[in-house]
């Protein structure tokens, strides 16, 4: 399913470098990873795009599906991609039972296109189809979501990309243009609506509508210059992590930022109703991953009041708990790995994805939410979107090591450097004496004791 | 217990039941000393053995039996009177006689007494097993209850314990704890409140049943459970209206009665004398009380009366029983109502709540407080089962009381069914 979103949405961008271009590639196509581009039609030199906004099913990762709001059958929306100067209409179908409109993200355009309910325009009421035309003025990455009833609507997954290539030289051109749209949700484990209710206590959070291990991976090819587009209408700022290489945020929904002004960052913070465009170049072969940086978003469904058993020993009562339900095992004594090694063995309830999911080469990865990989490669792999797990050169995996490291171990060596600086740790010597840099006298440590 | 079909068919005489309650007598007399055991699995053994070995039950019987003999020594028929004149002087005379009361119409009195006998011992037994079958049913749901409260308090200690590993750990604090140490403190004061009130109620159980104090009872679940499944009772024709045939008997008794009252009317003496004065001679006697005051009551006026008062009585009766029966009926029906409720639907699905509890914990959705949690539910909900199958086995045994069925079944009295 993903993968398939993933070619889907390379090949409509294809069709897009064609059309918009007469034949000629005009840009570099946006790929989205579990999803997919807007096709249009140009009529009379207007690039004229259909948006049906509705009711769908959606798979969140395989094993769990919702009941969400989207356009054209997905959330988020296809990728609406244009190119600066463009003339475009969007027609919006409704196929809600509730009254919707569309608002253009960051597009500075007339006032009456602004698509905010009831200010700038009637609603779309369900059934209706609206017409928007303006001019693209910009580039750059921009987003369109509902603008009535938010909480519902984009509670939902009403939202998606509105990119603006620039004009042909205006900006550098990459090799690989990502769209990743953050969101977060609550879903009540087993059940498969989402809340829209729900202000702050998410617990599903998603890269294009998906979470790990249901997230398509980024692939590119090592020396490929890659941009990632992120966009965000929740309720929560994303701060985005990518390991194994080191970007620049070289653009926001408010322009392009100056070279100048760029400064290199492993990880940058997406708030709500803002977009950033970040750029490196893949330097390093592997599977690198990219997640969100606040520690419960990066994982599935966890539980709000699950009570802390972290060092609880819980031998003298699981025997009594399997009483009251013979299948209980007593887990969170040294944390939450169990259920990473455990979930796929135990059942859970219906249509929900372990906290902790995912297996790696080397064992259970143990991860959800705002996760996915970059895989970088010397060449890129041809017919399929995931070319597997990275093959290590030999001697390049950290392995278990035969030396024991031990607090006392030093101890037991005859000439172990016992005497410590209270000031700096890092001056230990075998004898007592003074610290070279604060002169102060080196204390017995007690670890020898 | 089947209550489709009455193990005495209409055609069978009410006397014919009355027999074989005397006959019973004797048994229970027999049996009264013979080694008894005191683990029961079914209600009619524990009534049978509660008639024959309470003391109570036996002394009734006997006093019964003395009023019986008392009433039938007051009307038995009075005994010939001797009587002698002597007159001195010139004419001596000598005068020795025997009188009888004499009335032909007068019934013997020993039949009647009979039949007494026979319905105020059904009576009393009938009064006894209801009590013992009472006893039996409040001990076995107390007895439930306590086992139940036992595994909800079992759980209540689990997570007490859980929550001081939480503490000892350092993950909850004091505050958090505290609540669960006074819940579980809390807990063993219940448990012990409710075996105080078993405690009593096997001692109630022990007298009735004619036990010593500390003799064990164990009483099977099954007593409380045979009432779930027991076919609904329907008033039928061959069910005894006890308080009729009650009430038929006395009605009967007084009938009796009045004609014994003839007396009152008027007694007619007869008797034989000698006479001896101037010569030997035999001669009769008899003598007739006038009814000058008696009189103004006939039996004929008397007995129509009684018939009367007969009817209305059955009447009254009838209407009654026909009213408590039908609501009876009515709360047996809700009451299996509410069990099929609590079995097909409750109870499974506090059971699937556990398992979907099982499921959140397996992901550490949820923690191991919520099974326990859902568990107790369960167990709350199956204390209130057993408190609605109490209240079942009760009404079916207040529907034996005012039929004669199951444990007020006569058949049941005489051992066998
Ligand atoms: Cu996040």
């Amino acid at each position: 399913m993903g993968g398939y979103r993933w070619i889907t949405g390379l090949l409509l961008g294809l069709v897009g470098v064609m059309m918009g271009g007469g034949g000629v590639l005009a840009y570099q196509p946006v790929i989205v990873p579990n999803g997919s581009t807007l096709p249009y039609t140009l009529v009379h030199g207007v690039k004229e795009f259909h948006l049906t906004v509705e009711e769908i099913d959606h798979q969140f990762a395989p094993g769990m599906s919702i009941k969400a709001w989207g356009y054209n059958g997905q959330t988020p929306g296809p990728v609406i991609e244009a190119v600066e100067g463009d003339q475009v209409r969007i027609l919006v179908t409704n196929k809600l039972k509730a009254p919707t409109s569309v608002h253009w993200h960051g597009l500075i355009l007339p006032n009456g296109m602004d698509g905010v309910q009831g200010l700038t325009q009637p609603p779309i009421r369900p059934g209706e189809t609206f017409v928007y035309e303006f001019k693209l003025r910009q580039h750059g990455t921009f987003m369109y979501h509902s603008h009535g009833d938010e909480m519902t609507q984009i509670g939902l997954g009403t939202m998606g990309f509105f990119i603006i290539h620039p004009k042909p030289t205006a900006r550098a051109s990459t090799d690989r243009d990502f769209a990743i749209f953050l969101n977060e949700w609550f879903v009540p484990p087993g059940a498969f609506r989402p809340n829209p209710n729900v202000m702050t206590d998410f617990n599903l959070f998603t890269f294009n509508s998906r979470v790990y291990p249901g997230t398509a991976p980024l692939v590119v090819k090592k020396g490929d210059r890659v941009r990632i587009r992120l966009g965000n209408v929740g309720q929560e700022g994303h701060p985005i992590h990518i390991h194994g290489v080191s970007f620049r945020v070289v653009a926001t929904d408010g322009g392009d930022v100056p070279p100048t002004a760029q400064f290199p960052e492993t990880t940058v913070v997406v708030y709500p109703g803002q977009t950033r465009d970040i750029e490196f170049v893949a330097g390093e072969l592997g599977d690198w991953p990219i997640h969100c940086h606040r520690r419960h978003h990066p994982m599935n469904a966890m539980g709000h009041d699950v009570p802390n058993l972290l060092g609880v020993d819980q031998t003298p009562v699981e025997k009594r708990m399997q009483s009251i339900a013979p299948n209980y095992m007593a887990m969170g004594e040294s944390g939450m790995h169990d259920m990473a090694e455990m979930a796929e063995h135990m059942e859970g309830p219906e249509n929900t994805v372990p906290m902790m999911a995912g297996d790696g080469p080397f064992g259970p990865i143990g991860m959800g939410g705002m996760f996915t990989l970059l895989k970088v490669r010397d060449e890129l792999p041809s017919g399929s979107s995931d070319p597997g797990w990275y093959t290590h050169p030999v001697g390049t995996v950290a392995h278990r090591s035969e030396r024991s490291v031990s607090p006392n171990a030093d101890s037991l060596t005859p000439d172990a450097p016992r005497y410590i600086c209270p000031m700096h740790d890092s001056v230990r010597q075998t004898s007592p004496g003074q610290c070279p840099k604060c002169g102060m006298n080196l204390e017995l440590s007690s670890e020898s004791e | 217990m089947n209550y489709s079909t009455h193990p005495l068919d209409s055609s069978r005489s009410v006397m014919g039941v009355f027999s074989r309650l005397v006959m019973m007598s004797f048994v229970l007399f027999l049996c009264a000393d013979v080694a008894f055991g005191r683990d029961f699995d079914r209600l009619e053994s524990i009534v049978q053995f509660g008639l024959s070995h309470n003391p109570e039950v036996r002394s009734r019987l006997l006093q019964n039996d003395h009023q019986l003999m008392e009433w039938t020594l007051a009307n038995q028929l009075e005994n010939p009177t001797l009587v002698g004149r002597f007159s001195g002087g010139s004419a001596q005379k000598i005068e020795v006689g025997i009188e009888q009361p004499f009335d032909i119409s007068r019934p013997d009195p020993l039949p009647l007494m009979d039949h007494y006998r026979d319905v105020s011992r059904w009576s009393i037994l009938r009064v006894h097993s209801l009590k013992i079958a009472q006893a039996s049913v409040d001990f076995a749901a107390a007895s439930a209850i306590l086992d139940a409260r036992r595994e909800l308090s079992n759980m209540i200690h689990t997570a007490a314990d859980l929550a001081k590993a939480q503490l000892d750990a350092g993950n909850i604090s004091r505050l958090d704890y505290l609540p669960y140490l006074i819940a579980e403190y809390t807990a063993r004061t219940q448990i012990r409140d409710d075996e105080r009130r078993v405690g009593f109620q096997t001692s109630e159980l022990r007298t009735i049943l004619g036990m010593e104090a500390g003799e064990p009872i164990t009483i099977s679940s099954s007593i409380l459970t045979s009432f779930n499944d027991a076919s609904v009772p329907t008033a039928g024709v061959s069910d005894l209206n006890v308080e009729e045939v009650i009430n038929r008997s006395q009605i009967e008794g007084m009938i009796k009665s009045s004609e014994l009252r003839r007396r009152v009317v008027g007694t007619p003496m007869a008797g034989i004398f000698y006479e001896h004065d101037d010569g030997d001679r035999l001669g009769l006697a008899g003598s007739v009380s006038l009814p000058i005051h008696s009189g103004r009551v006939s039996v004929d006026q008397y007995q129509p009366l009684t018939v009367a008062i007969s009817d209305l009585a059955g009447e009254t009766i009838r209407l009654s029983q026909s009213n408590q029966r039908t609501l009876l009926i009515q709360s047996i029906r809700t009451l299996q109502d509410q069990l099929a409720t609590y079995r097909d639907h409750i109870l499974p699905i506090h059971r699937e709540l556990i398992d979907e509890t099982m499921k959140h914990v397996n992901y550490m959705l949820k923690g191991p407080y919520s099974i326990i949690d859902a568990a107790q539910k369960l167990v709350e909900a199956r204390i209130e089962l057993i408190g609605y199958q109490h209240a079942l086995a009760r009404a079916y045994l207040e529907y034996d009381e005012l039929t004669g069925r199951g444990v007020c079944d006569p058949a049941l009295m005489t051992g066998g069914k």
